[in-house]
C-alpha cells in the first residue's frame, strides 16, 4: 500500500470511528406536552392529553350543568381501569377537574384530602396549640350534588402467527365518563372517547 | 472457549439465592440477589423471578410486585429475536443465550403478581394481570390448560369487579379441563344461575359435593366475606440434561423436568363447618408440557446445530488436519449442554383456598397435615364487613411452614 493510501484509509476508519461513536451518544430534547407523540401503540401522554380535552369541552358546552348558574358542587370518584396495563388514571381525573376548575364553572370536593382536613381540624380544636379565634368553623362543609366518575378500558388484538419480519398490533382504548345526580341517581350526562392505534415490531434484531 | 464452557452455567448468585431459600434464610436469599453485581444479561429474568418469588413469601408484597413487574416488561422485550445470540448458539449453545422463560414461568410471573397485588389490596392492578395472565393462555391454551390455580385467580380478580360473567367463563374453562368439575360445580351453579344461564347451571348441579348443599338455597353466597388462602407446598422440578450420542462423536442434548413426586399437603380452617372451595396446580405438569410444546423447535434447531458441528468437523478432517479435527470434535462435543436454566423457587403445588367466614373480628388457625405431621399456623387478628375478603398466602416446605 502506497503512502497515501494508508493515509486514506487511516483517515476513513477514524470518521467511521467518529460516526459509530457520535451515533452512541446519549441524547436529550425537550417535547412540547402539546406535541402528538408516540413510540408504540400503548397510551401514553398525548392520548392522556386527547382524552381530556375530548371530554372537558363537551361537559362545559352540552351538559346539563353547561348554564348552571350557581357552581354546582362536584366530587370525583376517580375513573376504573380496566385496560390490561398499568395506567395510572388518577393522572386523567385530575386533569378534568383541572380544566373544569380554570372554567370557573364548577366547585370541587377535596375527596382525596379529606382524611387530612379531619386530623387538621381535630388539630385545631384538641391540641391545645391553636387560638381560639382561629379555628376555622366545623360542619360548614359543602355537600356534593354530582359525581363525576368513568371507566378506562382497552382491546388489543395481536396479528396471528405467521412467516413475517414485523410483528402488527392494534390497540383500542376508550374512556367513558359519566355524571350522577346524587339527590336522584339519575346519569345526566354520559359521554366517551375512543383512540384506536395500530402499530409495528421487528420480530428480529442484532 | 473459556467463555463459552463458562456459559453453561448459573449465575453465582442464583445458586446461592435458591440453596439460601430452601435453607429458610429467605432474607438471605433476597440479599444475594439484591447484590449481585455484575450480573449475566442473559439471566436478567431469571434474577427477577427468584427474587420477586422470594420477597412474596417475605410478606415484601410491594417489592415483590416491582421486581415481577420488571421481568414482565422484560419479557415483553425479549419477545425480538436477536440474530447474534442466535449464530452464537449454533456454534455453541443456548445458554449464551438470553433467557426467555417457557411459557408457563411466564404466565407465573403474572400469577404471583396478582397474588402480591391482592394481598395488597390493589384490585384494580391484579385485575390488570389477571388479563396479562389471559393473554399468555389464550396464546398458549393446550399446554397451560391445567394451571387451575391461575385460572381460578383470574376468576376471582373478575368477581371482585362483579363482572360475573368474565368469572362464569374462567370456572367453566377450569371445569373442562379436569377430570371432574366438582371443585368448580357450587361456583358455576351458583353465578350461572344468578346471570340467568339456568340450563347450563343446571348441569353443573349434580357435580356438587354432597356436604355444600347451602349453595342450593342460600343467596347469592359469592357476595359473602371470605378467608382467600394462597397456599405455596414443596419445590418444583428441576430442568435436567438429556442426550443422545451417534458414535463416534456426534450429542444431542435436550433439557427435561425431573421426575419428582413432592408431598402434597391437606390444609383446613379450624372451626371452619362450611368446606372451602379449592382448586390445584401441578406446577411440574404444567412445566413439563410446556416444554413439550417446545419439543419440536428445539429438536430442529439442535439437528441444525448437530449438521454446522460436523460439516465444520469434516472440513477440518478433509484438510488432513487430524489433531485439530480431533479436538474440534471434543470441544463440539463438549459444548452440547443443554439450557437447563429453570425458575427453581416455585413450589411444586399451587393451592387456592376459599373459606366461607361470617363478617366481624377473626383469629382464625390454619390447619396443615403433610406426611402425617401436623402444623398450624395462626394468621392475624382481622376484621371484615359484608362481602369483603381477606387474603393471607403460606409458604410449607419440608418441615417448615411459613404464612404473611
Amino acid at each position: 500500500m502506497t503512502n497515501s493510501g494508508l493515509k486514506s484509509t487511516l483517515f476513513l476508519a477514524i470518521l467511521s470511528a467518529i460516526a459509530l461513536t457520535a451515533g452512541c451518544t446519549a441524547t436529550t430534547r425537550t417535547v412540547s406536552p402539546t406535541e402528538e407523540l408516540h413510540y408504540d401503540e400503548a397510551y401514553d401522554f398525548s392520548d392522556k392529553k386527547k382524552i381530556v380535552d375530548s371530554l372537558v369541552q363537551p361537559l362545559l358546552e352540552t351538559s346539563p350543568l353547561a348554564n348552571a348558574a350557581d357552581r354546582p358542587v362536584i366530587i370525583i370518584y376517580g375513573i376504573a381501569n380496566q385496560t390490561a396495563e398499568h395506567i395510572n388514571t388518577s393522572g386523567i381525573s385530575d386533569d378534568i377537574r383541572e380544566s373544569l376548575i380554570k372554567a370557573g364553572r364548577f366547585r370541587f370536593i377535596n375527596e382525596t384530602q379529606r382524611d387530612n382536613i379531619a386530623n387538621e381540624t381535630d388539630y385545631q380544636y384538641n391540641s391545645g396549640a391553636v387560638a381560639p379565634e382561629t379555628r376555622i368553623e366545623r360542619a360548614r362543609q359543602l355537600g356534593a350534588r354530582y359525581i363525576l366518575s368513568g371507566t378506562l378500558r382497552s382491546i388489543e388484538k395481536e396479528e396471528p402467527k405467521q412467516v413475517r419480519l414485523t410483528k402488527k398490533s392494534l390497540k383500542y382504548y376508550s374512556l367513558h365518563l359519566e355524571l350522577t345526580d346524587l339527590r336522584t341517581s339519575l346519569i345526566e350526562w354520559a359521554d366517551s372517547v375512543e383512540i384506536a392505534r395500530e402499530a409495528s415490531k421487528p420480530i428480529i434484531g442484532w | 472457549m473459556l467463555c463459552i464452557f463458562f456459559a453453561g452455567c448459573t449465575a453465582a448468585p442464583l445458586r446461592q439465592a435458591r440453596k439460601a431459600f430452601y435453607s429458610g434464610q429467605s432474607a438471605e436469599a433476597v440479599n444475594a440477589l439484591s447484590e449481585a453485581k455484575n450480573f449475566p444479561n442473559r439471566d436478567r429474568l431469571l434474577l427477577f423471578m427468584e427474587k420477586g418469588l422470594i420477597l412474596h413469601h417475605l410478606g415484601r408484597y410491594e417489592e415483590s410486585a416491582n421486581t415481577l413487574l420488571k421481568a414482565s416488561e422484560l419479557m415483553e422485550k425479549q419477545e425480538i429475536i436477536s440474530i447474534s445470540q442466535q449464530a452464537a448458539s449454533f456454534m455453541t449453545n443456548e445458554w449464551i443465550t438470553d433467557y426467555k422463560g417457557e411459557y408457563s414461568e411466564r404466565l407465573w410471573v403474572h400469577t404471583y403478581l396478582m397474588m402480591n397485588f391482592l394481598l395488597l389490596r390493589k384490585y384494580e392492578s391484579a385485575l390488570v394481570e389477571a388479563k396479562q395472565s389471559l393473554k399468555i393462555l389464550e396464546k398458549h391454551p393446550e399446554p397451560l390448560s391445567k394451571d387451575h390455580f391461575t385460572r381460578a385467580l383470574i376468576a376471582l380478580c373478575f368477581e371482585n369487579f362483579r363482572q360475573y360473567s368474565d368469572a362464569y367463563i374462567e370456572y367453566k374453562k377450569i371445569a373442562e379441563n379436569l377430570p371432574d368439575p366438582s371443585p368448580v360445580a357450587p361456583r358455576i351453579y351458583e353465578i350461572g344461575m344468578n346471570l340467568g344461564f339456568r340450563e347450563e347451571a343446571e348441569k353443573y348441579k349434580k357435580f356438587i359435593p354432597p356436604d355444600i348443599p347451602s349453595i342450593l338455597n342460600s343467596q347469592f353466597s359469592i357476595l359473602n366475606s371470605e378467608l382467600v388462602l394462597f397456599v405455596s407446598i414443596g419445590s418444583a422440578p428441576e430442568k435436567i440434561s438429556g442426550s443422545i450420542i451417534i458414535p463416534p462423536s456426534i450429542r444431542f442434548s435436550f433439557p427435561q423436568y425431573e421426575d419428582k413426586i413432592a408431598d402434597d399437603a391437606q390444609v383446613s380452617l379450624a372451626g371452619a363447618e362450611t368446606p372451602p372451595f379449592s382448586v390445584t396446580t401441578h406446577i411440574g405438569n404444567v412445566a413439563k408440557a410446556s416444554l413439550q410444546d417446545r419439543a419440536a423447535k428445539i429438536i430442529a434447531k439442535e439437528t441444525a446445530r448437530a449438521a454446522m458441528k460436523e460439516s465444520i468437523a469434516r472440513a477440518v478432517e478433509h484438510k488432513n488436519e487430524g489433531i485439530l479435527s480431533v479436538l474440534l470434535r471434543m470441544a463440539f462435543f463438549l459444548m452440547e449442554e443443554p439450557d437447563t436454566r429453570c425458575w427453581e423457587t416455585l413450589p411444586a403445588y399451587l393451592k387456592l383456598f376459599r373459606f366461607p367466614i361470617q363478617p366481624g373480628k377473626h383469629r382464625l388457625k390454619a390447619v396443615i397435615y403433610q406426611n402425617g405431621i401436623r402444623k398450624d399456623i395462626i394468621l392475624p387478628q382481622f376484621s371484615l364487613s359484608a362481602g369483603q375478603k381477606y387474603y393471607y398466602q403460606i409458604r410449607i416446605n419440608s418441615g417448615s411452614a411459613i404464612g404473611n
